[in-house]
């Protein structure tokens, strides 16, 4: 190519805006660097919404990514590449849910106010136990608040994102968000 | 300037005020602590397994092959045909207009009509500062040039080719990185 970028990894340095045009025109390098920068935060979404469950967060991850190559060429750019990917995983996550745990899901049966422990266990827990701590937690969680919890605190998307990945309005996503953040705060306190 | 700050607590670009949840005091008194090195714990975390499901990832992608249209290339006098598929003529435009620093292809269509090739559409997103009407005159010699050598249309029924080029967006540097 007469005027290629410096480096033989320039595609590495391009904008997900760059990578999207030309992934969509079958250029399989740019969707290789899409999975690279945007599948580990997929994937650790995916396996803390599954319950930890690697397994299944794996398959969801690998059908939200693929089912992103087939229908890039859908994509308007109305939400940021990592929104609209972060929306599929969500989806996928939600289907599995559906047909393996047939269980309701009411936001409001699991949102009682847990009492604080009153033990004082450890001071310096390993972030392993802590994580495990956090999963144990998190499956305690109704879906929602799950989803805009990890979404938010994790993974950083803004309320906005998060509306748009899960399909809801914002003042829904703040109502979860808050719900979600005061269960979790009062379950972690035994840690303290 | 960084707000909100205090024990425990990540500091708060202005920025994103509206987003603090106003429990904030509230958690920590209720044991925030915990929860934000949990959170920070998962934030750094790199999933086990990743490298594996994204190999896997790449590897079926490669199997997935793209909706195409056959394109009739030459037709010879004893009735034999030689077809060729869009996507071998799409990947050949990518390549031709991924080589300058000025433009990048957005969208590529090709119009077929019962295997005749009647015109290609090449959507662009141009670099600031780029002369147009010269950038569009220059893709639509290149394109026809590169398409024109590979459908010849030789014996066929085919009428020219025509290429239409539409710059869709201008950004302010190299097009095929931002």
């Amino acid at each position: 190519m007469d005027h290629e970028p410096a480096g033989a990894d320039w595609l590495v340095d391009a904008s997900d805006e760059a990578l999207v045009r030309q992934a969509r025109l079958g250029e399989e390098a740019a969707f290789r660097v899409i999975v690279d920068r945007h599948g580990p935060g997929m994937y650790r979404y995916a396996i803390r919404l599954m319950h930890g469950s690697n397994h299944d967060a794996a398959e969801v991850t690998q059908e939200a990514l693929i089912s992103a190559w087939k229908s890039l060429a859908s994509f308007e750019g109305r939400s940021s590449l990592r929104t609209w990917l972060f929306r599929m995983v969500h989806r996928r996550a939600a289907d599995l849910q559906r047909h393996r745990r047939p269980t309701p899901i009411d936001d409001e049966l699991l949102s009682r106010v847990v009492r604080p422990a009153t033990d004082n266990p450890l001071q310096d827990v390993l972030d392993s136990e802590l994580l495990g701590a956090l999963q144990q937690a998190l499956d305690e969680l109704p879906w929602h608040q799950r989803a805009t919890w990890l979404l938010r605190e994790v993974e950083g998307l803004s309320y906005a994102e998060i509306g748009e990945a899960l399909a809801m309005p914002v003042g829904s996503v703040r109502g979860h968000l808050h719900r979600g953040r005061r269960v979790l705060a009062e379950r972690m306190a035994r840690w303290r | 300037m960084a707000v909100n700050e205090g024990p425990g607590r990540e500091p708060v670009e202005p920025e994103d005020l509206d987003e603090v949840d106003p429990l904030d005091d509230e958690l920590v008194a209720a044991g925030v602590g915990p929860l934000q090195r949990a959170t920070r714990a998962a934030r750094a975390e790199e999933p086990s397994g990743w490298s594996v499901l994204a190999d896997d990832v790449k590897r079926r992608a490669r199997t997935i092959t793209r909706p195409d249209h056959p394109v009739l290339v030459r037709l010879d006098a004893d009735g034999s045909r030689t077809v060729v598929s869009s996507r071998v003529l799409l990947a050949a435009v990518r390549r031709l207009l991924g080589s300058a620093p000025t433009h990048a292809p957005d969208d590529v269509v090709f119009r077929v009509d019962d295997e005749r090739l009647l015109a290609v559409e090449v959507s662009l997103v141009a670099a600031f500062g780029v002369d147009l009407v010269t950038l569009a005159e220059d893709v639509r010699a290149q394109v026809l040039e590169e398409i024109g050598s590979i459908v010849t249309g030789e014996g066929t029924d085919a009428p020219p080719l025509t290429v239409d080029v539409a710059v869709v967006d201008v950004v302010d540097g190299d097009p095929r990185v931002l």
